[in-house]
């Protein structure tokens, strides 16, 4: 909530989007950088970016930016087409699982 | 996605993280958190986020159903609905969102946004309100998604044995019944190790796991 009181971010949703009003992949798809963001990238975009240093899903990166989930999902389509992020939709239903990623889940969960 | 060259990636990755280059792609794996309005859905995901809980509004659109509106039957709507979830890091490219769905039944349509590719659920439920639970139970058993029984115990003045709530529920005996204070860290994972378990013996055993083998 580091942009809460930044003006920019209060822009019109189609504003930041340049009036793109439709994208979609999925709101668990995971986003993740592949650069740093440099000073070509302004505003809501670099905000994007830095978010996602570690890979996050599109609805983490929405609510921890405080921008609405379609805005966010545009923004990520733009900047992935760009070359500064990548998204990942590769399936995780209980089937796709091994044993082993399983295992390691629930040791994970064992130490919360 | 433009093309990238090798070299290009491998200098993008270095300049990110050491150890990026070794590591898989990231995957986020989704539990979702089921159950009547105020059974404690928030407070469970509160007590296993890793973060406090995160919530983003989301458009959702759907076919208007709503029973005081037939005539627009046909028609789509849109409705912004508030999504609480929290996030359980696994591993560097491994990470569990848990999301609460929405209580009222009127948000119902949005659950296939939530529950698609989700690993399974917990349903909770509150004894005192049994029957607000009967909506999530149909909605998994239809789909063959797994999912827990959750039992959150308020007033522990009110409990029942598990065989009367199975029965109360309809619920088939491969469908386990466990008993969690959602405010309590440890006991909530007790609910989701009990579902991680689930999904484990049904690897262990082969049978796919939307297609529980029917006792």
């Amino acid at each position: 909530m580091a942009y809460e009181d930044d003006e920019r971010l209060k822009a019109r949703p189609y504003f930041i989007t340049a009036g793109k009003t439709h994208s979609n992949f999925p709101l668990e798809a995971m986003v993740v950088a592949r650069q740093a963001p440099t000073s070509a990238l302004r505003h809501e975009r670099r905000a994007v970016v830095e978010e996602v240093a570690n890979p996050k899903a599109l609805v983490e990166v929405a609510a921890q930016l405080g921008l609405p989930l379609g805005v966010v999902r545009i923004l990520i389509e733009e900047l992935a087409s760009d070359g500064w992020v990548d998204i990942h939709t590769e399936s995780s239903t209980a089937d796709d699982l091994d044993i082993d990623t399983l295992l390691r889940v629930i040791d994970a969960v064992k130490h919360l | 996605m433009p093309h990238h060259s090798p070299e290009t990636q491998q200098r993008n990755r270095l300049s990110m993280s050491p150890n990026a280059a070794s590591s898989p792609a990231p995957r986020a794996l989704k539990v979702v958190i089921a159950g009547g309005f105020g059974v404690g859905k928030t407070s469970i995901v509160g007590s296993l986020s890793e973060v406090p809980p995160l919530r983003t509004e989301a458009k959702m659109t759907s076919a208007s159903i709503g029973i005081d509106d037939t005539s627009k039957i046909n028609q789509k709507t849109t409705t912004t609905v508030a999504m609480d979830f929290g996030r359980i890091t696994i591993d560097r490219s491994l990470i569990m969102y848990l999301f609460g769905t929405p209580g009222q039944d009127r948000f119902g349509f949005m659950w296939d946004d939530l529950v698609n590719g989700a690993i399974g659920a917990l349903v909770l439920v509150d004894l005192r309100r049994i029957d607000d639970c009967f909506d999530a139970v149909d909605y998994f058993e239809n789909r063959s998604i797994p999912f827990v029984v959750a039992m959150n115990v308020f007033d522990p003045a009110v409990q029942y044995p598990e065989a009367v709530v199975r029965d109360a529920l309809s619920i088939s005996d491969h469908v386990p019944i466990v008993s969690i204070d959602a405010r309590d860290r440890e006991s909530a994972k007790g609910g989701l190790l009990t579902l991680l378990n689930v999904l484990v013996s049904r690897k262990q055993t082969g049978a796919p796991v939307g297609d529980p083998a029917r006792v």
